[in-house]
């Protein structure tokens, strides 16, 4: 079965172009890696699998089904979770509440409690914060609170926005292991990362340059291209 | 002590129109003018339902619910959905929302005429006497009434799962949106909330304001000025900044007279915003920043 | 004629300029359709200091009305008690203007946009429960007796066209002070700081001073015109400080255009006509005002004037991206 299908995507922000004729396909079960430097279109491919860049085109598609005039909320309802670069947690909200923000939808919410322990879990630093307001947190704990609230959804496609971005190497290595870690049996995730060492388990490298892609490499590959 | 009973019955009503205002603002950013014509729309909703219907009170008072709700939704329809993600949404939405306020009224005057119309008590002809001072069986149910519902919505927020959805959303609608949280039916909810409100406050206050097509009017300022004080957005906020505005009205109708209510209000807010320019619960976690 | 002599709009300011000029001479004036033109006037030149302070400069104030009535019933009340000719009556109808603007200016430079629309907003009724309760001021009835432009001796025409006249430099005084703020630096800094706060503050504007500065020259002309009212028409009432009013002047403003001068004039005269001609239509024609208001609202993004660029905009935008492009927002 076809996981995310992206033909011929472009995208961009008011009259600049940032994707040109983007093709790419994320099997079910698979992990790909996007790499490449800043300004080149990882983010804005992200957001446009989300229908959140300025305007998109092309074709998009999530598990056969079209995903391209679907709106946020909606794709969010269809398992598709967008882990957004930076501080994405709502600072006013405690961390409680903002876990339990990422099990919004009904399924989800019925299951919120078990949820929350395997995400505690994953993450014992948030453990002792939990009735804080997120805004308190430090950088690498809000970024372990992000992915949390991420993984507090029925998720099926994790699009996961540079997690290492400032933070310190231990952590940012936890929290990719924690990452990659999870069970991927109906979904796929794309995993945007500067840094190609924290990429160990992906299936697969791809490489945007100027907004198109450049390479797309196997693991072993890109690991060995990274080893030069 | 009469002061007190006054001032709670004050604080009941107008915490129950500032709660929409303050709602209406976290959920969109959207200061609603035409929130006073849902009071005036639920003052004859129960003037209506107790003509045709029944004056028993559950029936005069979903009238009055009934009323408000439908301007909420009629707001949602004519100023949200099409004026929402369209440039220049601060200034549009309060000129979009003045001109309902203005047709509203008029519309009211043009169908009902100018005359007032009286509601039935809902709550009886009687009185209790409290701690020496007689209290009418009116006062004292609009204020248990209003407390219940108030105290009801503020629990909801805090706990039911549509309520984490509306926080979250007044802090971030795109952070919201990753997590399913849909906007437009978050904002439809939170109009038809607020209308309801507003309408249920028009029928427990209409044995003071009988409902006559300006009746929006000073509860739509007094229930801005409540929402302003205690910040835009939060609900604790505006139920404290109730009971301030309404110790604050009760005391100057008491013992200044009622020709400075109004000016007091605005002193007391303005004196307020001047020191902590977002209000009473400017500082706390969830107002809109 | 070619371009870039004479400054943009020039031939459009010209020819009103003479069809105001003259058109004494070649309509009939009834005295219903004088005081229309009178009315224009004032509204003119109330919604064109208004649009200076909300869209020029971006101050969501609601104060206008409530300076102009202030400052009328301060004047007037000043020129009846002292017996003060009319010209002085003006003079001090613009400084009661500058106080009340100032004292309106102090929470301005405080508050954010919403909060302070909101205490512009309780101004007016403020000014409105107090006058109602004052009896030196004439409770509900209102101030009358204030000395008017046209002395007693001039027959009526006379002093219709004394009237028409007046209001004619009132709308070009106040087209002057709007142009002045609105295309010179001061209007320059003010966009640009409403574009972009940080951005104002990084070039080193000084916002704060130069919205003061707006705030100050409007409310000055606002108080002169508020004293001019009473010089029209001989007297104030606490109409002025109605929802109503506030509205409709408001609905002139928005319906024509925030962001330009003619946009302001095309709204006043328009909702004018319309709340004019239907005088005795009583709540349809506010109804009217209203439904014209919420539509031009929903279809153009700034008034009737701002039309011929919306649509210029999306033709261009359409043109420019590449056909199959799908805007999303």
């Amino acid at each position: 079965m076809s996981g995310l299908v992206l033909r011929g995507v472009g995208a961009g922000y008011g009259p600049m172009r940032v994707l040109e004729e983007i093709d790419l396909e994320v099997a079910v079960g698979e992990r790909v890696g996007l790499v490449g430097l800043n300004g080149h279109g990882k983010t804005t491919l992200l957001r446009a699998v989300m229908g959140m860049a300025g305007w998109c085109d092309g074709e998009r598609s999530w598990r056969g089904r079209s995903i391209a005039r679907t709106a946020p909320h909606e794709l969010a309802r269809r398992g598709l979770i967008l882990m957004p670069q930076g501080d994405a947690v709502f600072p006013g909200l405690s961390v409680r509440d903002n876990l339990e923000s990422g099990a919004y939808l009904p399924a989800a919410w019925r299951r919120r409690a078990a949820r929350r322990r395997r995400v505690l879990d994953l993450f014992p630093k948030l453990v002792p914060h939990l009735d804080q307001p997120a805004g308190t947190l430090s950088g690498g704990e809000r970024r372990m609170l992000s992915v949390g609230r991420g993984l507090m959804a029925d998720g099926e496609l994790y699009l996961v926005d540079e997690p290492s971005l400032g933070l310190a190497p231990g952590i940012a290595t936890g929290l990719v292991r924690a990452l990659m870690s999870l069970e991927l049996e109906n979904g796929a995730m794309v995993i945007a990362e500067q840094n190609r060492s924290l990429l160990g388990g992906v299936d697969r490298i791809v490489r945007l340059h100027a907004g198109r892609i450049a390479e797309e490499l196997p693991a072993a590959a890109a690991a060995v291209a990274e080893g030069r | 002590m009469d002061v007190i009973f006054s001032a709670l019955s004050l604080a009941a009503i107008y915490g129950l129109v500032a709660i929409g205002v303050s709602l209406t603002w976290a959920a969109l950013g959207m200061l609603n003018l035409a929130h006073g014509v849902a009071f005036a729309v639920g003052a004859y909703g129960g003037w209506l339902a107790a003509d045709h219907l029944s004056d028993s009170a559950p029936v005069v008072l979903a009238g009055g619910v009934a009323g408000g709700a439908l301007v909420g939704c009629a707001i949602y329809l004519l100023v949200v959905v099409p004026l929402y993600d369209r440039p220049n949404w601060e200034t549009r939405h309060l000129i979009a929302t003045l001109a309902i306020s203005l047709v509203g009224a008029n519309l009211l005057l043009e169908l009902f005429g100018p005359s007032a119309k009286a509601l039935p008590a809902v709550f009886g002809e009687g009185s209790v006497t409290i701690a020496g001072s007689v209290v009418t069986a009116d006062k004292l149910g609009a204020i248990v009434s209003a407390a219940v519902v108030l105290g009801a919505v503020a629990v909801v927020l805090r706990r039911s799962r549509l309520g984490l959805g509306l926080r979250v959303l007044t802090q971030d609608s795109e952070g919201a949106a990753l997590v399913g949280v849909s906007r437009n039916r978050m904002a439809l909810g939170v109009l038809a909330l607020s209308g309801g409100l507003a309408g249920l406050a028009s029928v427990l206050l209409a044995q003071t304001f009988y409902a006559n097509p300006d009746v929006g009017f000073v509860p739509l300022v007094k229930g801005l000025l409540v929402a302003v004080l205690g910040g835009l957005g939060s609900i604790p906020g505006a139920i404290v900044a109730a009971l301030v505005m309404g110790v604050a009205e009760a005391l100057t109708a008491t013992y200044l007279g009622q020709e400075y209510v109004l000016m007091t209000l605005f002193v007391v807010l303005a004196v307020v915003l001047l020191v902590r320019p977002r209000g009473i619960a400017g500082l706390l976690e969830e107002a809109r920043a | 004629m070619p371009r870039g002599i004479l400054p943009r709009g020039t031939a459009f300011w010209s020819a009103l300029f003479l069809l105001a000029l003259y058109l004494p001479a070649v309509t009939d004036f009834g005295d219903a359709f004088l005081n229309t033109c009178v009315l224009f006037g004032v509204y003119a030149a109330l919604n064109l200091m208004w649009a200076l302070v909300m869209g020029t400069a971006g101050i969501y104030s609601f104060a206008t009305l409530a300076i102009a009535g202030i400052s009328g019933y301060g004047a007037g009340y000043a020129a009846i008690e002292l017996s003060l000719p009319w010209p002085a009556m003006l003079a001090a109808g613009a400084i009661v203007g500058v106080v009340v603007g100032l004292l309106v200016a102090l929470p301005a430079l405080r508050l954010r946009g919403v909060y302070f629309a909101l205490l512009t907003f309780g101004l007016v009724e403020l000014a409105r429960s107090f006058v109602v309760q004052s009896k030196p001021l004439g409770l509900a009835q209102g101030l009358y007796g204030a000395p008017t432009f046209a002395p007693e001796s001039l027959s009526a025409v006379g002093s219709g066209m004394v009237r028409y006249y007046a209001a004619l430099a009132l709308v070009i005084v106040a087209l002057i002070v709007y142009a002045a703020l609105d295309r010179g630096r001061v209007g320059t800094l003010l966009r640009t700081a409403r574009g972009s706060e940080p951005f104002a503050r990084g070039l080193g504007i000084g916002v704060v001073r130069i919205r003061l500065v707006v705030i100050v020259v409007s409310s000055a002309m606002i108080g002169f015109t508020g004293a001019c009212y009473l010089a029209f028409f001989g007297g104030i009432s606490p109409t002025i400080f109605s929802f109503d009013t506030l509205l409709l002047l408001f609905a002139m403003m928005v319906v024509g255009g925030i962001g330009s001068a003619r946009g302001v004039l095309l709204g006043t005269a328009l909702l004018l006509f319309i709340d004019q001609q239907f005088l005795d239509a009583g709540a349809l024609r506010l109804i009217a005002a209203g439904v014209v208001m919420l539509v031009v609202t929903l279809v153009t993004s700034d008034g009737l004037a701002g039309l011929p660029a919306q649509l210029r905009e999306r033709r261009a935008a359409t043109g420019s991206l590449p056909t199959q492009t799908e805007m999303i927002r």
